[in-house]
């Protein structure tokens, strides 16, 4: 497996940053968490003057054989007919990347389709689509070894372009199944409580989606190696992610994470190298039940809660712009000093 | 002053739930941006709602409860807010400039003149309210004043082509006006609602709690929303809840900040209900009280980032999200049009 190099965060300029924030013309505190996002933001790029540079999302596709046993609302050709409405801009995902200037990035991961090579579809295939793994592993492990490099190659092309803040997406028919496999088995949390209603399952509809996954668990030498278990449960999209993860978080770019599958790509990550976690913020609480417990597991802390769960990153791009709101502060606010404002005359 | 406030159209409630269900999304997948899409859709009584010339006015004034020691900053830090904001320092500037959004400034009553070079807008009815721990903070003359300048100032704002206005203020002592108003107006227990406002220790909250408690005391009126309100008012704080009633008179979306705002609306929807048909409560604030106001109004506001800077800057951050809200009910395709495959649980009416 490729290896990844991720520093640790200095906590150098931790008390500069700080001070930074406490000085302006505000008092102290008062804007809650665009503060520690700010501070975050300052030592993730070691500055006191922290930029989001060219911000991309990078929406990886792909198919998943478990989707045609029924464990989603939706038949699986889905997942082909979304990239072209992305061509088209008529998703959600292109919709909010337009409006904040995000540059939107398609990759086919192992999408169940052969799309024209003259769309803007970066090509990345690894198969058409996984294998059930109610029967057999998802991919082989060289599959899975492949997408992680691969996801990782994307990432650092986009960095060469000047992009220093990075968004995740995912479209494939059948992957919140992944997802709660992932978080089962890395998490260590029970099946049950991790499969919930996807794109809209009622309760009979999770009860046997629930069933195909555990049938498929059964079948699974239980190893909790992230490497084993994307290869068994992991679609290819979320293993490219599980890469692009590490690969943005080696170039100390600031990682946006979005919702349920997601956070299930970057909980392998953070198995295969913790520290990609100081890298990332959290950008929603998903409505998918699950998400909560993931990001629990890596203590992260959801910015939004608005009961979404589109999935694609919409969770992400919508939060985006308080993310840039704390960058602003920090650059254009002015301090008491500059303004010619008085302090607070008690000591608070 | 009266005001007309009609109810938005609410027969397109379906046809709106229609159009979002169909967008290629799963059902009910962008949440609360749905409902906000419902909301504006009504108001605006239209499928396909716009955005207009987004503002935040902001309308400073100052207290003369602050003497009497409820705050820890000085009472000279209104108008040296007013200046950072004319020179675009404070948060209220940047967020503004970050989400395109209009930012006026407003002189309520502030103790202090400004430079007319400054081009702050002048709808100063007096230098500052009087101290309500012995008295009203300002007269029945005075009330009636910046109930009409506030509604004034938005009729202007609307004819300019605003569609969706936030408010902002500043006020050194103003979460102490705030905090009587929830009491008395919401009949929430008086020490729930007052609040670290700027940053007090538990010293500080407790003094400002037993000053504020006098004052309940010393209150002579009767329960009348607008003796009730020019009593412990500041002149921001009236003006801004006339300026929401002309809003929602004039179907403006009207973007509800924190505390301070809150308890503005809080009183306009005393004197007119309608009001809150018009809102989109933005941000649920760190202060104590806040969490009351909203309940009260039963309001879900969008974001809890705890937050609790005022001038309007929980609004101007959340805008973007409202903006969201628009941009997919206007801009996303059907499964019809993306020719993408609906889920064969749907069933069309």
């Amino acid at each position: 497996m490729i290896e990844f190099k991720i520093d640790s965060l200095s906590d150098n300029l931790n008390k500069e940053l700080q001070e930074k924030i406490d000085t302006k013309t505000k008092p102290i505190g008062s804007l809650g968490m665009l503060e520690k996002i700010a501070l975050q933001l300052g030592k993730i790029q070691n500055s006191l003057n922290p930029e989001i540079n060219n911000p991309n999302v990078v929406v990886f596709a792909g198919d998943h054989g478990i989707a045609d046993d029924g464990v989603s609302f939706y038949p699986k050709s889905v997942s082909y007919q979304m990239l072209y409405n992305y061509m088209e801009g008529g998703a959600a995902s292109t919709v909010f990347a337009k409006q904040h200037g995000i540059k939107f990035n398609v990759v086919d991961a192992g999408v169940d389709h052969d799309f024209d090579p003259s769309l803007p579809i970066i090509n990345r295939k690894l198969a058409y689509g996984t294998k059930n793994y109610r029967f057999e592993a998802a991919m082989t492990k060289e599959q899975c070894l492949e997408g992680i490099k691969r996801g990782a190659k994307v990432i650092e092309e986009i960095h060469q372009n000047g992009c220093n803040f990075i968004i995740f997406g995912e479209k494939g028919i059948g992957n919140t199944s992944s997802a709660s496999l992932i978080l089962s088995l890395l998490g260590d949390i029970s099946l049950e409580e991790c499969v919930g209603r996807g794109t809209g399952l009622d309760k009979e509809g999770v009860k046997s989606k629930f069933d195909l996954l555990n049938e498929g668990l059964s079948k699974y030498n239980q190893s909790k190696d992230p490497i084993d278990v994307l290869t068994h449960f992991g679609g290819f999209e979320i293993v490219m992610i599980v890469g692009a993860m590490l690969k943005a978080a080696e170039l100390k770019m600031t990682l946006l994470i979005d919702g349920f599958i997601i956070t299930s790509a970057l909980l392998a990550a953070f198995k295969i190298n913790p520290k990609v976690k100081d890298y990332c913020l959290f950008a929603h609480k998903s409505n998918e039940q699950a998400h909560i417990k993931m990001l629990n597991i890596m203590g992260g802390e959801p910015i939004l809660d608005i009961s979404m769960r589109l999935g694609e990153a919409t969770g992400a791009m919508v939060c985006f712009p308080l993310i840039k709101s704390a960058a602003q502060f920090m650059n254009e606010m002015a301090s008491f000093q500059d303004a010619g404002v008085s302090e607070a005359t008690e000591e608070i | 002053m009266n005001f007309d406030i009609k109810t938005p159209n609410k027969e397109l409630i379906e046809q709106l739930q229609h159009k979002i269900d169909f967008k290629t999304k799963p059902i009910g997948s962008l949440g609360m941006l749905e409902q906000l899409a419902v909301k504006i859709g009504c108001i605006q009584n239209t499928l396909s709602p716009e955005l207009k010339q987004p503002t935040i006015m902001v309308f400073a004034g100052d207290h003369g409860i602050a003497l009497d020691g409820v705050s820890p900053y000085p009472q000279e830090v209104t108008w040296q807010m007013v200046a950072n904001f004319m020179a675009g320092g404070a948060a209220i500037n940047v967020f503004g400039r970050q989400n395109g959004i209009d930012i006026k400034i407003v002189d309520a009553g502030v103790n202090y003149d400004f430079d007319k070079e400054w081009n702050v807008i002048d709808a100063k009815i007096a230098h500052g309210t009087k101290s309500y721990l012995n008295g009203a903070a300002m007269t029945a003359e005075q009330f009636q004043l910046a109930i009409k300048r506030g509604a004034d100032l938005v009729e202007q704002a609307h004819k300019g082509g605003t569609n969706i206005i936030g408010f902002g203020e500043m006020g050194i002592a103003n979460t102490s006006s705030a905090a009587v108003l929830l009491h008395l107006l919401a009949d929430v227990d008086l020490k729930e609602c007052v609040g670290r406002g700027t940053g007090w220790d538990d010293e500080g909250l407790k003094r400002k709690y037993q000053i504020l408690n006098s004052a309940v005391e010393n209150y002579k009126g009767d329960s009348s929303i607008e003796n009730i309100f020019a009593h412990f008012g500041g002149f921001e704080i009236v003006m801004i809840a006339g300026a929401m009633l002309k809003a929602a008179e004039l179907k403006m979306i009207i973007m509800v900040d924190g505390f301070i705002i809150t308890s503005a609306l809080l009183a306009a929807s005393k004197m007119n209900p309608e009001v809150l048909e018009y809102c989109i409560f933005t941000h649920k604030s760190n202060e104590n009280g806040h969490k009351h106001m909203l309940a009260h109004l039963n309001a879900n506001a969008i974001l809890d980032l705890g937050m609790r800077l005022g001038e309007g800057t929980g609004a101007a951050v959340a805008y973007p999200i409202i903006e969201s809200a628009v941009n997919f009910l206007n801009q996303m395709a059907s499964f019809e049009d993306a020719g993408v495959s609906n889920s064969d649980k749907v069933v069309s009416e």
